[in-house]
């Protein structure tokens, strides 16, 4: 939670800054922001190849649970389709088309991936809604994250955070599930962290 | 979009490599870089007049997006987790069943 504070501190600092005009005209910050993501990437790759715990873990489940980023995947793909018809609803010009709402959803809380990703092709209006919704997905798992557990059980919990469920989300998913989860909840976080790249890839390619 | 994943796994690499040889706070460093690209980021959205004065528009379509996701993504666990208690359940009856079908 202090992490994700700090994150949307630097962000909500990012956005007042520039808003303030005390930068000086004509920087080019998407260039900058796309040399961040080589870094984080290179961070994220780092940490994975560094430690020794997942590997591990990854055998001990049995077969049927190695499912659950499947069901992860084409869960919210579905939610996405179903909230796409809300929008419909709420707004008289929807903001988006519903490919839209379902690459933005495609990040599975990996905001800075996949919100960086959708920029260049999409422009920023996309980009923002895959930046805050991601981000939206993280924040309601970590905060309604017993609520989760008590309606849906422990696997709907670790689906809910994402590609986060093996960071920032692990936390809670070990509090509310218990630490026999942590092995499983790592597994799917890495494999929708490492998964991101390819369907966001594989949806803009649907344009 | 092939040199993100590159980098990826680039960093694996190095990171398999320094496995057990030294120790990075590999935490750390991602919260820091985290840190970095959302602050450009935010520069970058900042700086972007027509995306702000859309911002309340954008909110509700995020937060209505990621509710979706969430439920979507829940309820087929819900459905995965069903099956495997399913699963588990008719293993038990079938190792209690073994002495009744070794009799018949």
């Amino acid at each position: 939670m202090r992490d994700s504070l700090i994150i949307v501190g630097c962000f909500a600092v990012g956005i007042i800054l520039s808003l303030s005009g005390v930068l000086p005209e004509g920087i080019d910050f998407s260039k900058w922001t796309e040399y961040m993501l080589y870094l984080l990437l290179f961070c994220v790759g780092l940490g994975l190849g560094m430690d020794k715990g997942f590997m591990k873990a990854i055998r001990y489940h049995s077969p049927h649970s190695l499912l659950l980023p499947f069901t992860t995947i084409f869960g919210t793909l579905a939610g996405a389709c179903a909230a796409y018809l809300f929008i419909l609803l709420v707004f008289k010009r929807p903001p988006i088309i519903l490919l839209d709402a379902v690459s933005a959803t495609a990040g599975y809380g990996y905001y800075s991936l996949s919100s960086v990703m959708l920029a260049e092709p999409r422009g920023p209006q996309v980009a923002t809604i895959a930046l805050v919704g991601n981000m939206l997905r993280e924040i309601l798992t970590l905060l309604l994250a017993p609520l989760i557990y008590k309606c849906f059980g422990p696997y709907a919990l670790i689906s809910s955070g994402g590609a986060t469920s093996m960071d920032t989300t692990l936390g809670v998913c070990v509090k509310n599930c218990g630490s026999e989860f942590a092995p499983l909840s790592i597994y799917h976080g890495f494999f929708l962290t490492a998964a991101v790249p390819f369907i966001i890839t594989l949806l803009l390619s649907l344009y | 979009m092939l040199w993100l994943i590159l980098t990826l796994f680039i960093g694996f690499g190095a990171g398999l490599l320094l496995r057990g040889r030294v120790k990075l706070p590999t935490g750390t460093i991602t919260l820091i870089s985290i840190c970095l690209l959302l602050f450009f980021l935010g520069m970058e959205i900042g700086s972007d007049k027509e995306l702000i004065s859309n911002l309340p528009t954008m909110g509700l379509t995020s937060l209505i997006v990621s509710v979706g996701g969430i439920l979507g993504s829940s309820v087929l666990a819900k459905v995965l987790s069903i099956i495997i208690q399913r699963n588990k359940a008719r293993k038990a009856q079938n190792s209690a069943g073994n002495g009744k079908e070794a009799i018949r």
